[in-house]
């Protein structure tokens, strides 16, 4: 359960959140044109402010054990596909060290950007990245600043349900022995039509649950407190950006 | 003084067929109002009528002597509902998100939801799991949630519908002791069941509801006889001569 808010007084869980997001935003841009020792920087600083989030690094890793996985297959992909000067002489290892390279490159950017939104999602209250979402949002004509930010809070607040009733399903089937069809596609129907009945059930019971608590548009807003620290943090993360564009 | 006044309320479902018909009905301040009924006795749809998710089709309720259909927000702030299924009804992201959100709806100032937050987590002993995601929470914890949600609000009157079902002895003993408390703190408490076992001893009037109507309406003692006539099972302890005890004993 790593993904997810874990509260906390530490300087990184004081950050405004408007400032964490916009720190992930420049970091993500900034990563696209990293090499090699500007990752590697960036990687021990993610790692160095996960450990001062109180948020074991270790753990964190170990959380993303199916990711680092896809990253793994991507890194094995590109080395195999991109045409260069062959890493081992050997029929049955095809890759190629400039695939290789591309490929711990992109690897690496994606492990970094993963790492630094972790540090978000985990030190940031959910409701405090939905008012940060709300008010970039603001300045942006024709769009209701303020539904899809429900929209986003009631995205990360359903998923687990949605997640739930489908294992639920799954099993009910398996009982009934799913297993014995041969057609998937009958399989996939006999899973989703009820899954989708639910969660419309859901959705209706969800929207009668808010009328009856008078959610509406006028609603209080999230109280921002901007201190001299959040400055210096964008400072920092400005200056840290900077330092990776010059080294790689 | 009468908080809830209904008189002559029919509804009928979108196919035609009739739901509520001809409901007349007082609730005094601070009673514990037990109804009961059968599946589709109109219990749900009669509560629905109580905070105007439903509105009258013909007849009026009105709470505190406020029409329901002219002051929705008033009879929203006035009546708070907890549904049956507690997971569709909980919309923040962790604890203390989901008990604000009401407060937020109603464009409270900060510290004023910060305090209303703090003390209806408080009062259903969620207060040391406010950073928690509501999907991690056992059964009668999210209805407890599900309670603190509508308490934050600061309601006079708690509308529960079927608040055990789907919990195990020691979440409908969590639960119970919540409503109980609410009601020795002043709230009039109305709680909507097809079992009568869990809450009758703490109830002190009892209205059974059958095809839309009300049948009996009365002390639970004199009342509960009637039950089975109505498709509600008898309790156990009057079966056999005895009274019901509280859950909480």
């Amino acid at each position: 359960m790593i993904i997810g808010f874990h509260s906390g007084r530490t300087v990184v869980h004081r950050v405004d959140a408007r400032i964490k997001l916009a720190a992930l935003a420049l970091f993500s841009l900034v990563s696209l044109r990293t090499g090699f020792p500007g990752l590697g920087l960036a990687l021990a600083a993610a790692l160095v402010l996960l450990a001062a989030a109180r948020c074991s690094p270790l753990h964190c890793l170990r959380g993303l054990k199916w990711y680092l996985v896809l990253l793994g297959c991507i890194v094995a992909a590109r080395a195999v596909t991109t045409p260069g000067e062959p890493v081992v002489a050997h029929p049955w290892l095809p890759g190629t060290r400039q695939g290789l390279e591309a490929g711990l490159v992109l690897a690496g950017r994606l492990l970094v950007i993963a790492l630094f939104g972790l540090l978000v999602t985990v030190t940031t209250r959910p409701s405090h990245i939905r008012a940060a979402v709300e008010w970039y949002l603001r300045p942006i004509p024709f769009i209701p600043q303020q539904q899809v930010a429900t929209m986003i809070g009631l995205l990360v607040r359903f998923i687990p349900v949605i997640l739930a009733q489908s294992a639920e399903l799954d099993d009910a089937l398996r009982a009934r022995a799913i297993e014995q069809r041969r057609n998937p596609l009958r399989r996939i129907t006999h899973l989703g039509m009820p899954l989708l009945r639910r969660t419309f059930v859901t959705a209706d019971r969800l929207a009668s649950a808010m009328e009856a608590r008078c959610y509406g548009m006028e609603r209080t807003g999230h109280q921002w407190r901007t201190g001299t620290g959040d400055w210096a943090a964008l400072g920092l993360v400005t200056g840290f950006c900077a330092l990776l564009l010059a080294i790689s | 003084m009468d908080i809830i006044k209904i008189s002559g309320l029919y509804h009928r479902y979108p196919d035609g067929r009739p739901s509520l018909e001809g409901i007349d009905l007082t609730i005094a301040r601070g009673s514990f109002v037990v109804l009961a009924g059968a599946n589709g006795a109109g219990k749900s749809t009669l509560l629905k009528h109580l905070n105007g998710l439903l509105r009258p089709q013909e007849g009026t309720v009105r709470i505190a002597g406020v029409p329901v259909e002219q002051d929705l927000l008033h009879a929203r702030r006035t009546v708070g509902m907890v549904f049956q299924d507690a997971d569709s009804q909980i919309v923040g992201e962790t604890v203390s998100d989901d008990a604000a959100f009401g407060p937020e709806n109603l464009n409270w100032p900060a510290a004023r939801i910060r305090e209303s937050v703090d003390s209806a987590l408080e009062l259903v002993g969620l207060g040391a799991l406010r950073d928690r995601s509501p999907h991690l929470l056992s059964g009668g914890e999210k209805r407890r949630l599900a309670i603190a949600g509508v308490l934050a609000m600061e309601p006079e009157v708690i509308v529960l519908d079927e608040p055990f079902a789907n919990l195990d002895y020691d979440g409908v003993r969590q639960v119970l002791a919540r409503i109980v408390a609410l009601h020795a703190s002043g709230r009039t408490i109305i709680v909507c069941v097809h079992d009568l076992e869990k809450v009758l001893a703490h109830a002190q009037r009892l209205i059974i509801l059958q095809r839309g109507r009300i049948a009996v309406d009365g002390p639970p003692e004199t009342v509960v006889l009637a039950a089975e006539t109505y498709g509600i099972r008898l309790p156990a302890a009057i079966r056999l001569g005895g009274m019901v005890e509280s859950w909480l004993r």
